[in-house]
């Protein structure tokens, strides 16, 4: 199931974006109109049951499709906010509109859960948390018979409605929160924030790595797709008027939800939406077709079978495949990608690029303080493998310093304390004369880190443009909302882009280019984030020797913009080209430092380097 | 004190059976990367071959276990050939939702097949029971838990001690470098899924002796095997073993000091607090993972 990429919502022409308008309020204006025009209650129970699932899908597509987390306790949300406003109004005697208020409140508690366990739990590890966290709420409703009546079920009053309106609170109240729903999901795909989420989904550290506060992401996703369904459990809690164990927390629904998104098409947003308009109506058509006592099970057979069909017939569902093949009609007459691997005349020049990517606007200390990162008595192990030992070094402010040293030496581990991917065991990194060890990986990025990685770490489904408008400068609440591509973010990703003269590729999937294209990239982005102290891992290792002249001639251009650059790196002759100061690295301390003329002639580099004296504590590479 | 070594004996004769039905996850896991979700149903499933031999030819569920190991191993193996493999190209997340969607389907089909009332095989010596001294050691439990482990030891010589099992290992610690050194990896993994099957038809076998069958107990038993399999470190099976007599403790001593109807949260809150405190479980590497392509 590969993930389909929509394309970005700002590429859509005007005309499209009108018919998809139309479309949508057609759409409800006639649901709108619908139950007053014909009185079949039939139809308007199967209507109130589609508008549930889509709610149930829309909102699992925010973190199954956007985020990447699958999950199978969605249903969960609709048990609990059930379960909320049947115990409040039948066992406290609260007013329907308290109970529905409070589902409100315990379905974000749940997605409070459900954030908490992200933290450690990805990929499987999530979709096993939410089918426990589905079961133990099951069997607590049954136990905790005080408060839920256990397998007795809590029987909900009857709202007292003039049968000539039939199902319109349901239907109405439904489809309310079905259009708030649908609008809350647009919103998030078209901001800042819905970017910040793709970008969890394609690579979470690499994420956190450009600013992006994920578990603060991840929270607000899970509230946002939890609380919707908790509203809805409130509504259905009313309109079934009986609410146990069995029928709330029910895995079927799960699967439901999961088979609507993916029928639909995942990580769209009318996918789920048309999945749900098929999914339920075919529950319904199973119920009237095989009833009965047998009835349950067919459906279970039918319903398991269609999902496996989707799974191996139409990975990428509904939508995704009909955009895809109205995608290859349209392409026919763009020009191939191929030639030359990048553009002299639409290089800007570096000085003048860097100067549009800087801002002012982050709330950075001014320290003026001679070196600008200082590392203290760094000491890391993995097991019994002593990474660093005690490792001290400055970078000077201003400078190209280079950290070189034999394979095992510790070089990357303190690269990963540096920008804080890891946590050293001992010893302290001031940037700027602040400590920022035990900050966050994003906290780093907004201090003023950015780094690239030894093999390069784009998020390889989404367009070059989009992986150059991910970073995040700063965090704020305000900004969540705001459109993930605006004029200031284009043109920054502009600049970033042309810096490293790839400006043809902005539209090409960031997968689809070349390794060295790949590194380029990666550099233009960290260079989104304005960072005052660049760390490359390895630039160029592993590209043609053209890539790494322009990567010379960006990195000394950095310097001379006054920036700070710490290179890791193999290659001597680039290396010792570049750098003005070198730090020597060996079995996790520093051995030697100077400039390139004294690191080549040191006797203790060359036996670092060639000697068997000092030992290779090994792998931690 | 007699009550604390009678609970103790209990779960440890349960922490056996639990380490047969729990180790084909753990195989499968550690070989595929797969996390199968259909395993509690394959389970249940050779609980059900068990109870129609039973009933219709009287045959002792002890007996057939090699019989119930054959179907639910070839059942598995037919499975994965045909649903699960296919899915493959879709990554991780493709695999588990095809088992996914296999497990919805085989609650529907074991009601369509067995009826939706709880069955239980009854022989002879259900009710009855060893006595040694305050002791009380019962028989059915006591039989389940010996060829549970003979089965597990059956397991573990395939693996250590046979070209197969050492090829199944080499494709578990690295599939690429397995591929370099002439091992057919497709073959393997199915074998191997295979073989996970067939310890599910054994192990249900000997569940159908301490428990009743219904469709819808394969939540259970996958709830379960999932505690235990992240409990011991994915894809551990020494990690497994141990995990399971600890789940199985653990049950027993929340039935006799509890309650019965509590005894069920015990696997999800194991999974549950393992996942967010120490994902790595007791003896594996990585509980996680990047996220999942799906």
């Amino acid at each position: 199931m590969s993930i389909a990429t929509a394309t970005p919502p700002t590429n859509a022409t005007p005309r499209r974006h009108w018919i998809a308008i139309a479309g949508a309020a057609l759409v409800i204006v006639l649901l709108a109109i619908g139950p007053l025009t014909w009185s079949d209650l039939y139809i308007q129970n199967v209507l109130i049951l589609i508008m549930l699932l889509a709610i149930m899908a829309s909102t699992w597509n925010v973190m199954g499709g956007f985020t990447g987390y699958i999950s199978l306790g969605h249903s969960a949300f609709l048990g609990v906010g059930a379960y909320t406003t049947a115990v409040l109004v039948v066992q406290l005697g609260m007013p329907w509109w308290a109970g529905i208020a409070a589902s409100a409140v315990t379905s974000a508690l749940l997605a409070g859960c459900f954030a908490l366990a992200t933290r450690r739990a990805r990929g499987h590890a999530y979709i096993i948390v939410t089918f426990a966290a589905l079961e133990l709420l099951k069997v607590l409703a049954m136990n905790l018979t005080a408060i839920t009546n256990g397998n007795h079920g809590l029987v909900m009053p009857f709202l007292r409605v003039d049968p000539e309106y039939q199902l319109w609170p349901y239907y109405f109240g439904t489809l309310a929160l079905l259009v708030l729903t649908v609008a809350l999901v647009i919103v998030i795909r078209r901001s800042k924030f819905g970017a910040g989420l793709l970008s969890i989904r394609e690579d979470e550290d690499k994420a956190a790595s450009v600013g992006i506060p994920t578990s603060r992401y991840k929270l607000i996703a899970l509230v946002l797709s939890g609380v919707p369904v908790g509203l809805a459990g409130g509504i259905y809690a009313y309109y079934i008027g009986f609410v146990e164990p069995r029928g709330m927390f029910l895995i079927a629904v799960s699967m439901q939800i999961v088979l609507a998104v993916l029928l639909g098409g995942r990580g769209t947003i009318v996918g789920p939406l048309l999945g749900a308009a098929i999914v339920e109506p075919l529950s319904q058509l199973t119920n009237s077709l095989v009833g009965g006592a047998d009835g349950g099970a067919w459906k279970l057979v039918i319903f398991g079978a269609i999902l496996l069909a989707v799974i191996l017939l139409l990975p990428r569902g509904i939508i995704p495949t009909i955009g895809g093949l109205l995608g290859r009609l349209r392409q026919r007459t763009d020009d191939a990608l191929t030639g030359r691997r990048f553009d002299d005349e639409e290089t800007l020049p570096i000085g003048e690029a860097l100067r549009r990517l800087a801002t002012s606007d982050h709330g950075r200390t001014h320290d003026r303080s001679p070196d600008i990162l200082v590392v203290a008595g760094l000491s890391k192990r993995y097991g019994g493998v002593t990474a660093l030992d005690g490792c001290s070094f400055a970078v000077p402010r201003g400078s190209i310093t280079a950290l070189i040293g034999p394979n095992g030496s510790g070089k990357t581990t303190a690269f990963n304390v540096i920008d804080g991917s890891q946590r050293a065991d001992d010893g302290t990194v001031r940037l700027n004369g602040e400590r920022i060890d035990g900050l966050s990986r994003w906290e780093h990025a907004y201090r003023g880190v950015g780094r690239t990685f030894q093999s390069t770490r784009l998020f390889p489904a989404l367009t070059v443009r989009e992986n150059l408008v991910a970073p995040l400068r700063e965090f704020r609440w305000s900004r969540l909302a705001s459109p993930a591509m605006s004029g200031v973010e284009r043109e920054r990703a502009e600049a970033a882009i042309a810096l490293v003269g790839l400006t043809r590729y902005l539209d090409v999937r960031a997968g689809d280019l070349s390794y060295g294209q790949q590194k380029l990239v990666e550099l233009a982005q960290v260079l989104v984030l304005d960072p005052d102290l660049v760390l490359l891992d390895e630039p160029a290792s592993g590209i043609n020797p053209a890539l790494i002249d322009r990567m010379t001639e960006i990195i000394l251009a950095l310097r001379d913009a006054g920036k700070t650059v710490l290179i890791v790196e193999h290659n001597m002759p680039f290396v010792l080209g570049c750098a003005d100061v070198v730090h020597v690295l060996a079995a996790g301390r520093l051995i030697a430092s100077g400039s390139p003329d004294d690191i080549r002639s040191n006797p203790v580099v060359l036996d670092a380097y060639l000697g068997d004296s000092e030992p290779v504590t090994g792998g931690a590479k | 004190m007699g009550l604390l070594l009678q609970t103790l004996v209990f779960g440890v004769l349960l922490g056996s059976v639990y380490a047969l039905a729990s180790s084909g996850l753990s195989l499968t896991y550690g070989v595929l990367r797969i996390v199968n979700l259909v395993h509690g149903s394959l389970l249940i499933a050779g609980g059900y071959v068990t109870y129609t031999l039973w009933s219709s030819i009287g045959l002792d569920p002890i007996a057939s276990v090699p019989l119930s190991a054959i179907t639910v191993g070839a059942l598995g193996g037919l499975l994965y050939l045909a649903f699960i493999r296919p899915a493959m190209p879709g990554g991780e997340g493709g695999t588990m939702m095809a088992t996914f969607a296999l497990m919805i389907a085989s609650q529907g089909a074991f009601a369509l097949i067995w009826g939706n009332t709880p069955l239980t095989v009854a022989v002879p010596y259900t009710r009855a029971s060893f006595t040694i001294g305050e002791l009380n050691i019962p028989e059915a439990q006591l039989y389940a838990a010996i060829v549970a482990v003979l089965v597990l030891v059956a397991l573990l010589l395939l693996l250590l001690r046979t070209g197969l099992g050492r090829a199944i290992r080499a494709a578990a610690a690295n599939p690429a470098g397995a591929r370099f050194v002439g091992i057919e990896v497709g073959r393997i993994n199915a074998l191997t899924y295979t073989i996970g099957a067939a310890t599910a038809g054994a192990g249900g076998a000997l569940v159908s002796l301490i428990y009743p069958l219904s469709p819808d107990a394969w939540a259970q038993w996958l709830g379960r095997g999932l505690a235990i399999v992240v409990l011991g470190g994915l894809g551990s099976l020494a990690g497994t073993f141990i995990a399971a007599l600890i789940l199985g403790i653990l049950e027993t001593f929340i039935t006799t000091y509890v309650s019965l109807s509590w005894t069920v949260v015990v696997p999800y809150l194991v999974i549950i607090v393992v996942l967010m405190v120490r994902p790595t479980g007791i003896l594996g590497q990585r509980g996680r993972t990047d996220v999942i392509h799906a």
